[in-house]
């Protein structure tokens, strides 16, 4: 499907954004390129969709060369870019008829598939809704369903589910398991978190400074470091000569070192865990801490690119100004003290930036999520439920529509923002007590308008939200245009795609 | 060449549904002009006083230039919205579809054309309330040509601009900056015969000047030699822009 030979892309400057390359992918497949950012991961993915030139190299996708014949690949591949790519001021079906005409899909064809696709995201019903108004995860979906317009049989996503919250990104890759599985569509996704690619890719490869570290199945590079990983902290940086010591010893597969840590890999390490133990301490050594542990990505992605997962994934927030991880955090911490469960682990995983905890969270994270994978629909049929309960349809209405619409409406994307310029502690707050108080003021109606005068950043929220959400209901999406908020509330997103422009302007001159 | 008219068609009614449904941004352009024409009215009304003045009332002269102004200042936004299309991934999107790219700019242009088109037919329409009259005889037509090619040819250069700096601020100081002294050193405020003499040669290779003598031409109904030489060196000015718009875009990845 895809064939790339000493693929070398030269910015301006003369740095080597990408420096020989080769890679093969086939039918079939889900390929997951992982590195940090500035890898050139970004850069490849513009080269294979005629983004970008390649500056020496051949590069052909299912079987025509992207210099020779743009045309003909633009025309075998969907792509989901970073960015959204649907026009936030179109309704879903505009942007999808659009979409249908720039591939010169006859009218017939287009609705069709309309259809077929917007069942298959479970988005049947929304094709009036304008996408502005949409979640960020029902956006991404909406994106990956226009991308797929013209039965493309290979599907490119750079960085499909960054700045989404944790339940939408375990839908989106159900959504893109299922279209691998079901339709044998091939996948190339780039990412830069270790759980995506272990949980969609049948192969990775990772990606460093231009260069492809290593490709393999996630099990082969994980079963390459050995089957059992020691972590061992110490209270004084490590000297060369315990490293070499470390190193010297036949016991370890692989030694690595992080400052005041060290990680060894090996085989049988339940067994030889006391007798490592015992021979750290004959060097003269105190571990502060050992742990005994199974290879994850992070240590193969340790290895291979000499960053750690969490400390390379702060880099990159400093690199994107600083909002992206912490968005997400705050994104799922909303998310998760809304659904009132106590995922706390993998919530606080990410702040507390313990090196160890993350990889609790990871786990529980990818148990918890994958629970949720097979069945997309059933948190929003939950929600359908909810709006059945209420016992007042007309005034609990904009209430239950923020939820009842997606697992994370528009409104809160909104409220985020505007949180977000007040303190975080005092926007935290109200948002963690709302399922308890939504069900108090389905019962008790009159409660609402005491609450909302306390708040009055809430009332302003749900304010916004009953002009969407009518708009909604109607269908037509058309309210908005007569009222004038469209660009109101499209600057705070302006705000977040400014800054992931930057970045991936960034990430290209890298 | 028939996928780049449907393209081109498709892409052009995309963006006139999105200027359909802000339809107050297609005001607000009008507010600033509607101000010059009713304060500059006021405040140079002495001028028509002075032996030199070639029309009767100030606001009479003043209606074509401020009509050329709206076009020179609403083009000079259309790069915004490129830039817009490019943040969201829309641009993305359509460069990876299997389209003609240069239907991407042209369709940006016709667009913006037609909106300046619909700005200054009530433009027009306002400044025969306050008294500068409608444009005569042919010149209800050519007014029309005159303000399209002006139009297109400011928003490819500001398009162009856009590609070229990827950013709104430069793109906007750029704008400003470019504006105002094109606005100036034209016959558009004030009559060319007014202007110090360096001034009035640089006038001549503005493409304002031509623009607003085309105009003013057009109010008075008289379609002479000048009026010609100006429409052809507009026209050319559109065509270069457009051109230059094209490739800047097609080389920029």
């Amino acid at each position: 499907m895809i064939q790339i030979d000493h693929l070398i892309k030269e910015f301006d400057a003369g740095i080597r954004a990408v420096n020989d390359i080769s890679l093969h992918v086939e039918a079939g497949e889900v390929f997951g390129f992982l590195g940090p950012n500035g890898a050139g991961k970004t850069t490849t993915i513009k080269i294979l969709t005629t983004l970008l030139r390649p500056t020496s190299g051949t590069v052909t996708v299912a079987g025509h060369d992207v210099l020779e014949d743009p045309l003909a690949v633009r025309m075998s591949f969907g792509y989901v870019g970073q960015q959204s790519g649907v026009d936030p001021a179109l309704t879903v079906l505009e942007n999808m008829l659009l979409q249908g005409r720039l591939y010169h899909l006859p009218k017939k064809k287009i609705e069709e598939r309309i259809k077929t696709l917007l069942q298959l995201f479970d988005m049947t019903g929304r094709e009036g809704q304008w996408v502005g108004s949409l979640s960020g995860g029902l956006k991404r979906r909406l994106d990956i369903a226009t991308a797929l317009i013209h039965e493309p049989k290979l599907l490119f996503l750079d960085e499909p589910t960054i700045g989404l919250d944790p339940k939408s990104r375990a839908d989106l890759w159900a959504y893109l398991r299922g279209l691998n599985r079901d339709e044998g569509m091939t996948l190339f996704l780039t990412t830069h978190y270790l759980d995506e690619v272990d949980q969609l890719a049948n192969r990775v490869g990772i990606l460093d400074g231009g260069q492809i570290r290593i490709v393999g199945t996630p099990d082969q590079l994980k079963d390459s470091l050995g089957q059992d990983a020691i972590h061992l902290t110490f209270d004084e940086p490590i000297t060369e000569e315990t490293l070499a010591a470390f190193r010297n010893k036949d016991w370890f597969k692989e030694v690595i070192q992080q400052g005041e840590a060290i990680r060894l890999y090996l085989e049988n390490g339940q067994q030889l865990l006391p007798k490592v133990i015992q021979w750290v301490d004959s060097l003269n050594l105190s571990a502060k801490s050992v742990l005994l542990a199974r290879p994850t990505f992070d240590d193969v992605y340790l290895k291979y690119t000499g960053k750690n997962w969490l400390l390379a994934d702060e880099a990159a927030e400093e690199d994107w100004g600083g909002w992206g991880g912490s968005k997400n955090n705050k994104w799922a911490k909303k998310w998760a003290d809304k659904a009132g469960s106590s995922k706390s682990e993998w919530v606080e995983g990410p702040e507390s930036e313990g090196n160890q905890d993350w990889k609790k969270w990871a786990g529980q994270g990818a148990a918890q999520w994958s629970k949720g994978d097979h069945d997309p629909k059933a948190v929003s049929d939950q929600q359908e439920a909810d709006t059945k309960h209420s016992p007042d349809p007309e005034k609990e209405h904009t209430e239950d529509s923020r939820t009842a619409d997606s697992s994370e409406p528009a409104w809160k994307k909104w409220g985020d923002q505007a949180n977000s310029e007040w303190s975080s502690e005092e926007s935290r707050e109200p948002v963690e007590e709302k399922p308890e108080k939504k069900v108090a003021k389905s019962e008790d109606a009159p409660a609402k308008a005491e609450a909302d005068s306390e708040e009055p950043w809430k009332k302003w929220g749900g304010q916004a939200d009953s002009n969407w959400s009518s708009d909604k209901k109607s269908g037509s999406g058309q309210n908005w245009s007569e009222g004038g908020e469209q660009p109101q509330s499209e600057w705070p997103k302006d705000d977040l795609s400014e800054k992931s422009q930057d970045a991936s302007t960034k990430d290209q001159k890298e | 060449m028939l996928n780049f008219i449907s393209d081109t068609r498709y892409l052009f009614f995309k963006y006139l549904k999105l200027t359909w449904r802000m339809p107050m941004w297609t005001f607000f352009g009008l507010i600033q002009p509607l101000l010059w024409l009713v304060i500059f009215g006021q405040l140079f009304k002495g001028l028509s006083q002075l032996p030199q003045f070639p029309e009767g009332d100030y606001v009479q002269f003043l209606a074509p230039g401020v009509i050329v102004m709206t076009v020179l200042f609403g083009a000079s936004w259309s790069g915004v919205s490129l830039l817009r299309d490019l943040r969201h991934g829309v641009m993305e999107k359509m460069l990876v579809a299997p389209i003609v790219r240069s239907s991407i700019v042209l369709s940006r242009l016709l667009h913006n054309g037609f909106t300046v088109v619909i700005q200054v037919f009530l433009l027009i329409a306002v400044a025969a309330v306050i008294g500068a009259g409608f444009p005569k005889g042919q010149g209800v037509f050519w007014v029309w040509v005159v303000v399209l090619l002006l139009a297109v040819g400011f928003s490819a250069i500001s398009n162009a601009l856009a590609m070229f700096l990827k950013q709104e601020e430069p793109l906007v100081v750029m704008g400003n900056m470019l504006t105002l002294p094109l606005l100036f050193f034209s016959s558009a405020l004030v009559p060319a015969a007014f202007m110090p003499k360096w001034m009035q040669i640089v006038s001549r290779a503005n493409p304002v000047t031509y623009g607003v003598e085309a105009v003013r031409a057009c109010y008075h109904g008289v379609f002479q030699q000048p009026f010609w030489i100006g429409l052809g060196f507009l026209t050319v000015f559109a065509l270069i822009s457009v051109i230059a718009a094209i490739t800047t875009f097609q080389r920029v990845e």
